[in-house]
């Protein structure tokens, strides 16, 4: 290694009309070529860290920054564009941010060219990344048509077609599947042998890092750790457990606290006032556990009673010709927790969408309490069925944390009205969920400025206001540290214990697996696999 | 997305953009030269025949597109055809009378609005965004930030669209029905329109920096990894139509159409 890459001193950024700083005095040096994880809890300053860097703060995104920051002796902040793009690479979060061409192709080629790289070269780069994260086979397919995850494996192509000197990934891999952070870890490695600066940025304790020869941990924006992974899990794991850095399985249990499961796990309650599960119930928000009923959730399986949901054979192809659905069959009773899993692209999104009605629904293939819902508007299988989007974002509609949250108790005849009153009842319930989501504090917030994990939070609360017999919701957990998750986790227990039903789409199958009754496996939009995971059998056993 | 390049096969995805654009170019002099509504029905006519036999674009599709224009379409009908002055009356009341010169020109100038309209529909739904900013850039010298900005704007529709239909379904699926009644209606158009020019205005500003990011603008040239070269089919199609469109240019004074 040669040089210094990043050099950060006395770093300090404070957003617009806002008091405290997102990160204060913040010194540190990577080395050229280092391997180096950025990681914390939501709110910390790494995604303000990241952007620091590509120099869209404050250049673009106003703000005001003090201190120094040298990428490879130039300042993001002043140095002329291309200059930049050569030397630092950066892929954040949300590709829909990223993607300007609308092909899988252009995005890749799009970098090279605005730097002059002669054609033949360019060809050969766009080869070479797509491939590197497997995505040759959708070279000429729309963006549009391509899943969260694809587009995010696109975004990661587009950078990668760059070859800059230094690459950092914030949070690029939260959204793929196992086996695509598998590859996105040999990626990072490949790249750090190569001998380029590789920074990956994420809210968890998660294999890039452990794959880093350096781990770099920020709190409340200033840096808590700094040292090799291996080290800080040795001599740290208390504290990242705190943090939420840290998985439940591992946490506490392994450094000598109570053995594995939730009790390893900070518990959401353990760093913000929340209020009581007591609060909750008197609110209406939470019952008593143990009233859930089993189901039979099996793929077509016959239940006892009739299903809430029911589907059956249910394909779907979309306009442009692309089959993402073929004879999906399952069936879901009250209380019943399901896992949706699989590939990205292999059709998750869609079945839950089709669900909701928010894509036309074929005839005959989806039932609600035994009526076809096809043709049935989205409003109306909204009384029962609440809908978490993957992306928070593409959920409000409010300007305010406190709005966003009460927007549908403030529905009458289907049709909002700002000022309708809540009723004392609706708004202790909301204060109940507002703290226990930790959002007290940030009720007059636009909900575009909340961190990644607050956004979930919110979104998801923006549901369960209103009890619903079934919560469809669209990988809730990801990019988000896990303090965030299991307060998230905490919230949907909540329902399940009134007995709503939950389809959750993860990647994150052990965050969820000990609650979840069912899972199913989607390859190439049919069933793989289908399952009952223990809590479906513990009930069982108990009810016969 | 109703308004956004499609891929396909059909001849006219095949011929390169500036050949197309030339055809463009021909149907939009034919529709300034032409000042019966009998000549612009017929160019209508025709425009959509094109549409379906060379595009592959279907009847339905080009009522949708065609649909949006009706807001404008029809108070522009009305307004001409109580405005224009003209010696044969068909119908008067009050004030209010209707000529026949008054209708001719009403139906002229509002199908002369749907044949321009369809055609640039056409144009933007066969001709990849892409192919088009490589051939202005490459073939016509246009400068290659302002072909990025057409080829910006020729997505800003579908991006609007997209955002509509994301904000609609934040708020259906938050319980939010279909407004009914002018009150409701008129309330809900406020609030949908002011969240998608938000939400765009975040997009493209969003998209600025992504652009920025990877080295957009920073020189005054750049390189494309695709070629954009005419097709004989194209140049063909673009010199056939220049010649049917002067024959025709002649051909409309004589008949004085």
């Amino acid at each position: 290694m040669q040089g210094t890459s990043i050099e950060l001193m006395e770093l300090s950024y404070w957003y617009e009309d806002v008091e405290q700083p997102a990160l204060h005095g913040v010194s540190l040096t990577i080395p050229a070529g280092q391997f180096t994880a950025v990681i914390g809890p939501g709110g910390s300053g790494k995604s303000t860290l990241c952007q620091l860097l590509s120099g869209y703060l404050p250049r673009s995104g106003g703000g005001r920054r003090e201190g120094k920051v040298q990428l490879d002796a130039i300042d993001p902040a002043e140095a002329p564009i291309a200059e930049i793009a050569k030397v630092a690479g950066i892929v954040f979060q949300d590709p829909d941010a990223q993607l300007v061409r609308g092909v899988v192709e252009d995005e890749a080629a799009f970098g090279p060219e605005n730097l002059r790289v002669p054609p033949a070269e360019i060809e050969s780069r766009v080869e070479e990344a797509l491939a590197a994260v497997n995505l040759t086979a959708r070279r000429r397919s729309p963006v549009r048509e391509l899943s969260g995850g694809q587009r995010q494996r696109t975004a990661i192509a587009a950078v990668l077609s760059l070859s800059p000197r230094m690459i950092v990934f914030d949070d690029a891999s939260a959204s793929l599947d196992p086996a695509a952070q598998a590859q996105f870890v040999q990626l990072c490695r490949r790249l750090h042998a190569e001998g380029r600066t590789v920074v990956t940025v994420s809210g968890r304790f998660d294999d890039a890092a452990r794959a880093a020869e350096r781990v770099i941990v920020l709190d409340g924006g200033a840096v808590l750790l700094d040292g090799a992974p291996q080290e800080l899990l040795r001599t740290s794991r208390d504290r990242l457990a705190q943090l939420g850095v840290l998985p439940p399985w591992e946490g506490a249990a392994e450094a000598g606290g109570p053995a594995g499961g939730r009790r390893g796990v900070p518990e959401a309650g353990a760093h913000a006032a929340e209020p009581a599960t007591g609060t909750l119930q008197s609110a209406g928000m939470v019952t008593a556990p143990a009233k859930r009923p089993p189901g039979n959730d099996s793929p077509g399986g016959a239940p006892a009673s009739g299903p809430l949901l029911e589907v059956r054979n249910l394909s779907y192809t979309y306009p442009g010709g692309q089959e993402a659905l073929r004879d999906v069959s399952f069936a879901m009773h009250p209380g019943a927790w399901g896992m949706l899993t699989g590939e990205n692209g292999s059709g998750k999104t869609t079945l839950t969408r089709l669900l909701m009605g928010l894509l036309p629904v074929p005839a005959r293939s989806v039932y609600w309490k035994g009526r076809d819902v096809s043709g049935m508007p989205v409003h109306q299988l909204a009384r029962d069925i609440g809908y978490v989007f993957q992306q928070p974002e593409h959920q409000f509609v409010e300007h305010t944390v406190w709005d966003e949250l009460v927007y549908s108790l403030r529905i009458r005849s289907g049709w909002r009205r700002r000022q309708t009153e809540l009723t004392p009842e609706q708004t202790e319930a909301a204060e109940a969920l507002l703290a226990a989501a930790g959002l007290s504090g940030r009720r007059q917030d636009s909900p575009y400025l909340l961190s990644q994990g607050e956004k979930k939070l919110l979104s998801v609360i923006g549901q369960l206001i209103q009890p619903k017999a079934l919560y469809i919701l669209d990988e809730p957990t990801s990019g988000i540290d896990y303090r965030a998750a299991q307060r998230l986790l905490k919230l949907c227990r909540g329902a399940a214990a009134q007995g709503a039903a939950l389809l959750m789409i993860t990647h994150d199958p052990r965050l969820v697996e000990e609650d979840a009754s069912f899972v199913l496996r989607l390859n190439h939009g049919m069933v793989e696999d289908y399952r009952q995971l223990g809590r479906s059998h513990e009930l069982m056993q108990a009810r016969f | 997305m109703i308004i956004s390049y499609q891929g396909g096969g059909s001849p006219l995805h095949r011929i390169d953009p500036l050949s197309k654009l030339v055809v463009l170019l021909c149907i939009a002099v034919l529709t300034m030269r032409l000042h019966t509504s009998g000549g612009q029905a017929l160019l209508l006519l025709a425009a959509s025949f094109l549409a379906r036999m060379a595009g592959g674009v279907s009847w339905r599709r080009q009522w949708t597109a065609m649909a949006f224009l009706i807001g404008f379409a029809v108070p522009y009908f009305v307004l001409t055809l109580l405005t224009v002055p003209g010696s044969q009356t068909i119908w008067q009341f009050g004030v209010l009378h209707i000529t026949t010169e008054g209708a001719d020109a009403a139906g002229s100038v509002t199908l002369r609005m749907f044949t321009v309209f369809l055609s640039s529909f056409v144009y933007m739904v066969t001709t990849d965004p892409g192919d088009l900013v490589t051939a202005l850039t490459r073939r016509l010298k246009v400068p290659y930030r302002f072909a990025f900005g057409i080829s910006m704007a020729l997505t800003f529709l579908p991006l609007l669209q997209e955002e509509g239909r994301s904000i609609s379904a934040a708020h259906q699926v938050r319980g939010a029905a279909r407004p009914k009644g002018i009150k409701q209606r008129l309330g809900w158009w406020k609030v949908f329109v002011s969240a998608i020019l938000h939400n765009a205005v975040r997009r493209i500003q969003q998209t600025a920096g992504a652009m920025e990011a990877k080295g957009f603008g920073a020189y005054p040239e750049r390189t494309f990894l695709r070629e954009q070269k005419p097709s004989p089919a194209g140049q063909i199609t673009a010199v056939g139509t220049v010649l049917i469109t002067a024959a025709l240019w002649w051909y409309i004074h004589i008949v004085n159409l």
